[in-house]
């Protein structure tokens, strides 16, 4: 029997960046709230103590950070000819577990999204016209442009404390930045980090080449800084063990090193976490969200009522919440019609591995986001007419760790294992970098989310059933990108490169991206949407989603940066809404 | 080791207060002005030796291999007064148990080093006590294993 609980003005699920932010914005204005998270509490000295914290076996391997399986799954298909079946060892992505989320354990690359991704359906009709688009796509428009967003990227880059070089400021060129990006208000709040010989190679090799080579921009920070809210973070040791780990010493921007400290401090708030929230509860008219219902870690179910409900989790966890608690039309690929699901993307990487004869390249002392980049093939930043392709992909030369356990590249034809095996690692070792290609994933009727017809979670609620494959504009691509990630590998001075193609259907069991976007897209019209402009449901005008999952279609970047900056557009927002409560836009 | 008496609080280490320990003998020892100033353990001692791995695998990442920490931050170990006070114990007791800062309005974020003593033997944390205590112009008596026993007993309970 569900036990109800006193009132709360705000209820969050999910505590990682996007929770944290708005838990934090909300309670400093003195509203009641909590948050209800369903993993465990983390924090840097005791959970990442510097004696234990980079230990690859537990969280490379063993995946301490991540979600079981057994907690929660989704099935997976290609097609929706095939049957799906559930994901039983996490592979392709790998979604967090616990207070921080993706934020504790990403690399920390963060980006803007280009001006031209935000109206990517407008800009390429325009320039090709309709008939470029590829076959049955979906691709939209975004709801918001890149100069209304600038502020609230400037407001998170400033939270993170970024260490990058400006490229474009107030529409005047930056030399050593990126020269294609939408201007900025002002400068990275840290310098760039210190790059390594791999990329003082590409940098020169890209430049030779006539491309525009700059700073990949960094929550791994070049020096000691104390946030918008106060918090010192120190500097990036380049120890190599960012992804998919915590860091000890303080240095990777994380909303345990830039929220949490803060917002422990408010009265206001509560955080409950090892609580899963099984749904959100909405009234007898469908149209107000009365609070939510979680399990805590006894099985005890409790409600919680709250005037306002704010869905932070991973963006996958989103939707599913969505569609469980019965909050807009599921979409239904048949008649492309319903919005829940639609539009889910993904990302895209290919590239070339590049092998030398006498380099050192030094593999252990790197970052998760360290690293040079070019643009000159993302976006729409070249001319795609005879090519065939919407979309593009960053270009990177990225020096993330040299771990022990998994990095042990060897050039194509070595043997998988035995004396050959290991002297080709020995060589190899010091020898060889990459260059790759981070692509965008454009929206297609056939890719979408839904609740699986066949198998349930611990609790008896369906799973989530991802239905995605990479359609033929992605190939084409990725490919494209492949060749010219290959090109400057081979003119960095690689005596051999290997080629990294996107081949065959989409497959869960290799380690790809944890970049999962859309299902709970953001949009102009309630039709082909599931929030308006704000991230404000448009069914339940008192739910908001935060989060990846409102992105149309993916871009050619992580997806942090622009995660965030919409969150403090969204916070706008819901403070809009609290002095007037009701649709910020009407349907 | 001495026991805590005499009781000083107000040193500032690790960004937290912690007590400094006053005996009658380093009572008297700061009252005469014939002690001449202790001279820095050279770097081949083998304690020293000893101290400087273990220094750099496991305090160097935030109080860098300098010593010179992180201002706001990492706390300074290099001519740092509460590092080379004659009584080790602070020190001791801090890489043991770790340490918690203060949160402020001013500085809310209150970061804490974590507890150490659980990966080191009372030999390694004598040597890296001595290490720190003789490096970077630092120069202080070392550290016996017996001192760091004598200490982590006394704060066992705490550092469970």
């Amino acid at each position: 029997m569900s036990r109800r609980l006193p009132r709360k003005d705000v209820a969050v699920i999910g505590l990682g960046w996007t929770g944290s932010i708005l838990s934090y914005e909300l309670a400093r204005t003195g509203l009641d709230v909590v948050a209800i998270e369903r993993g465990p509490w983390r924090d840097t000295a005791t959970d990442f103590n510097i004696g234990t914290a980079p230990d690859e076996l537990r969280y490379a391997v063993r995946q301490e950070l991540f979600l079981r399986p057994q907690q929660e799954t989704q099935t997976t298909r290609n097609t929706l000819s095939q049957t799906a079946l559930p994901i039983r060892k996490y592979g392709s992505y790998l979604p967090g577990n616990g207070v921080g989320g993706g934020g504790l354990h990403w690399n920390g690359q963060t980006w803007r999204f280009l001006p031209d991704d935000f109206r990517i359906r407008s800009h390429t009709i325009e320039r090709y016209g309709a008939a470029f688009l590829p076959p049955d796509n979906t691709i939209q428009d975004w709801p918001i442009g890149y100069d209304e967003l600038e502020p609230y990227y400037d407001k998170f880059e400033y939270l993170l404390g970024i260490s990058g070089r400006a490229g474009n400021i107030g529409g005047r060129i930056q030399p050593g930045g990126n020269s294609f990006e939408g201007p900025r208000s002002r400068e990275y709040p840290t310098p760039p980090m210190t790059q390594g010989y791999a990329q003082t190679l590409f940098t020169k090799a890209a430049t030779d080449k006539g491309l525009h080579p700059f700073p990949r921009p960094s929550a791994n920070l070049s020096t000691a800084y104390t946030n918008s809210y106060g918090c010192r973070l120190g500097p990036c040791t380049y120890c190599g063990f960012c992804e998919w780990f915590g860091c000890a010493n303080y240095s990777k921007s994380t909303p345990q090193t830039c929220v949490l400290p803060v917002l422990v401090r408010e009265k206001s708030f509560e955080a409950r976490t090892e609580c899963e929230v099984t749904r959100v509860n909405l009234a007898k008219d469908g149209k107000t969200a009365t609070g939510v219902t979680y399990v805590d870690a006894q099985g005890q179910e409790w409600e919680q009522p709250a005037d306002l409900v704010l869905i932070c989790a991973y963006a996958l966890f989103n939707v599913r919440m969505l569609l469980i608690s019965g909050i807009g039309e599921p979409y239904d690929p048949a008649t492309n019609e319903g919005v829940v699901g639609r539009n889910y993307a993904y990302q895209t990487g290919s590239g070339s591995t590049a092998y030398f004869e006498d380099a050192l390249f030094n593999p252990f002392a790197g970052a998760g986001s360290l690293g040079v980049v070019v643009d000159d093939y993302n976006s729409d930043n070249f001319d795609h007419a005879k090519l065939g392709f919407v979309g593009g992909a960053s270009i990177i030369s990225a020096t993330s760790n040299g771990r022990p356990i998994n990095y042990h590249p060897t050039p194509p034809g070595t043997p998988a294992w035995g004396s050959a095996w290991k002297k080709a690692v020995a060589e190899t070792y010091q020898r060889v970098t990459t260059v790759s290609a981070m692509g965008s994933v454009m929206s297609y009727r056939g890719n979408y989310l839904d609740l699986d017809p066949t198998y349930k979670d611990p609790l008896g609620r369906p799973l989530m059933r991802i239905t995605f494959d990479y359609q033929e504009n992605e190939r084409k691509m990725a490919n494209f990108m492949a060749e010219r990630c290959d090109e400057i590998a081979r003119a960095m001075g690689a005596k051999q490169t290997s080629i990294n193609r996107l081949a065959g259907p989409w497959n869960v069991t290799r380690y790809q991206t944890t970049h999962n976007t859309g299902g709970a897209i953001m949009g102009n019209d309630a039709k082909t949407s599931v929030l308006n402009r704000y991230l404000q449901s448009w069914d339940v005008p008192n739910v908001f989603v935060q989060g990846a999952s409102a992105f149309p279609q993916n871009a050619g970047y992580n997806p942090t940066g622009t995660v965030g900056a919409l969150t403090y557009w969204s916070l706008d927002a819901i403070k809009a809404y609290l002095k007037s409560p009701g649709p910020l836009v009407r349907a | 080791m001495t026991a805590f008496r005499g009781i000083v609080p107000g040193l500032a280490l690790f960004g937290v207060v912690v007590a400094a320990s006053l005996t009658p003998d380093n009572a008297a020892a700061i009252a005469s002005e014939e002690v001449s100033p202790p001279v820095a353990l050279p770097a081949s001692d083998p304690r020293m030796q000893t101290g400087a791995a273990i220094f750099l695998d496991s305090c160097a990442a935030c109080h860098n291999r300098d010593g010179s920490g992180v201002d706001g931050l990492f706390p300074r170990l290099a001519r740092n007064p509460a590092v080379v006070q004659e009584d080790p114990a602070s020190v001791l007791r801090v890489i043991i148990e770790g340490a918690r800062g203060v949160a402020t309005d001013a500085a809310p974020a209150a970061r804490t080093m974590p507890a150490l003593g659980w990966r080191l033997s009372d030999r390694q944390l004598a040597d890296v006590v001595t290490y720190i205590r003789n490096s970077w112009g630092n120069a202080a008596a070392p550290v016996s294993a017996g001192e760091a026993a004598g200490l982590r007993g006394k704060i066992a309970p705490a550092a469970e």
